[in-house]
């Protein structure tokens, strides 16, 4: 299992990128393009990992910008990670794709990259705070069963019924990994905080 | 699937695990639904839902990226230019009834809305023809599941173009109140939308807002004192709530 071990927050790019998103919520176009160049690699890889699918994972992304475009002026700057925001919206409209097309369930991720082979990115280090490294402490504290599929629901949307059937369990054990998963996952968050 | 009678209900023994269940997206159907009326009703799980949304975002970082095709840039800066709200609202002529004609919370009329419904709740559970709607302009549909978790589903149509939410058949609303539109923006934000009014045979209520309402949002309807909500926020029960999906 992968747990990388988060960079130092990059505060300059967080910056940049705060200072982007709250220019294209004042309908800034230009700062609509510098956002695009800081993030759509990101919003891409998010979006293809859950669909799985180049052709909708476009039309997704294209959906997300617009989203964006739109919503931005509801960006606050104090209160989140322009990257996690972003990144949030990027994976729920993927996820909703991914029910709305009433996917066959759990197909093999054969047009994703494994995770555990990425590098770091300039986006990646305004990821990488305390916050980051607490999650990553925690989720190694997990057992492997439940890290793997806390983890799997994260990164490729999976309901816990599509997470049952990929790890061939009954949908009760998987909900039982999960939660007890989740509920030590807590604590632990809880304890460090 | 888990029978209806094994799932997991608000105020159980695991809150905390809910919010983080609806952060992950781990729930479907009817659990996922309690757990969205809950982060509506309910501005402490709200917030810990929140809360588990941020603790995960900062997984992003292990997430490969991947460059997007160049000509995809052209293609959104394109789209942006298509107008915000595009046509007026349609003007509801027909003036709402007076609380007395309205009536109150029957059990025969809910019973003949529900049995009206039911059909339609049925197939509108399963969309067949799923797609991403450009501009977000095609009509969506919500399968609106009543807070009691026993009756079927009623239908709710958005109209994007007409920012406006119909359901078919009566509603019961109990005198001297009114029955308000939420949606949830962003997941998390209940927006208030408007009253609605009986318009021939069903009731339709105004759904404008700054932003068009994606696929995917969750809809609510509260009961709230005549005239709507006073605080911006539901203020009375949630009777009724939904994702919408594009058809």
């Amino acid at each position: 299992m992968d747990v990388r071990s988060p960079r130092p927050a990059d505060p300059a790019a967080r910056a940049r990128l705060t200072e982007a998103l709250v220019a294209t919520g004042l309908e800034d176009r230009g700062a609509f393009r510098t956002l695009y160049a800081l993030t759509s690699a990101k919003l891409f890889g998010v979006i293809l990992r859950i669909c799985n699918d180049r052709q909708a994972a476009e039309e997704v992304l294209s959906d997300v910008y617009l989203t964006i475009w739109k919503r931005a002026g509801a960006f606050e700057p104090g209160r989140a990670s322009p990257i996690s925001w972003l990144a949030t919206i990027a994976r729920n409209r993927a996820i909703d794709w991914r029910r709305s097309a009433a996917r066959t369930p759990s197909t093999p991720l054969s047009e994703a990259p494994d995770i555990a082979d990425d590098r770091p990115t300039a986006v990646d280090t305004i990821l990488a705070d305390e916050s980051a490294r607490q999650l990553h402490l925690c989720l190694d504290a997990l057992d492997d069963k439940q890290r793997i599929a806390i983890r799997t629901a994260f990164f490729d949307g999976l309901t816990y019924a599509e997470l049952a059937e990929q790890q061939a369990v009954p949908l009760g054990t998987m909900k039982s990994w999960v939660r007890r998963g989740l509920l030590r996952l807590k604590e632990c968050l809880d304890d460090a905080a | 699937m888990t029978p209806p009678d094994q799932l997991e209900m608000p105020g159980g023994p695991d809150p905390d695990v809910a919010a983080a269940e609806l952060a992950l997206g781990l729930l479907e159907g009817d659990e996922r639904a309690t757990a969205l009326r809950r982060q509506l009703a309910d501005p402490a799980f709200a917030r810990e839902v929140q809360h588990w949304r941020e603790h995960f975002a900062t997984l992003f970082a292990a997430t490969p990226e991947s460059v997007p095709p160049a000509v995809l840039a052209e293609r959104i800066e394109a789209r942006l230019d298509i107008p915000r709200l595009a046509d007026p609202v349609l003007p509801l002529a027909v003036p709402a009834r007076p609380a007395s004609t309205q009536g109150v919370w029957r059990p025969l009329a809910l019973a003949s809305m529900l049995a009206a419904a039911t059909l339609s709740g049925v197939l509108v559970l399963r969309p067949q023809v799923p797609s991403i709607v450009p501009g977000g302009q095609a009509q969506m549909v919500a399968a609106m599941a009543l807070a009691d978790g026993k009756t079927a589903p009623l239908a709710a149509y958005y109209d994007p173009a007409r920012h406006l939410v119909r359901m078919p058949g009566p509603m019961p609303i109990p005198a001297g109140r009114s029955a308000q539109l939420w949606a949830m923006m962003d997941g998390t934000r209940p927006v208030p939308l408007g009253l609605f009014h009986v318009v021939g045979n069903t009731v339709v209520a105004d759904a404008r807002t700054r932003q068009a309402i994606p696929a995917g949002t969750m809809l609510a309807i509260s009961f709230e004192p005549e005239g709507g909500s006073p605080t911006g926020r539901p203020t009375g029960p949630v009777v009724a709530s939904g994702a919408l999906s594009s058809v």
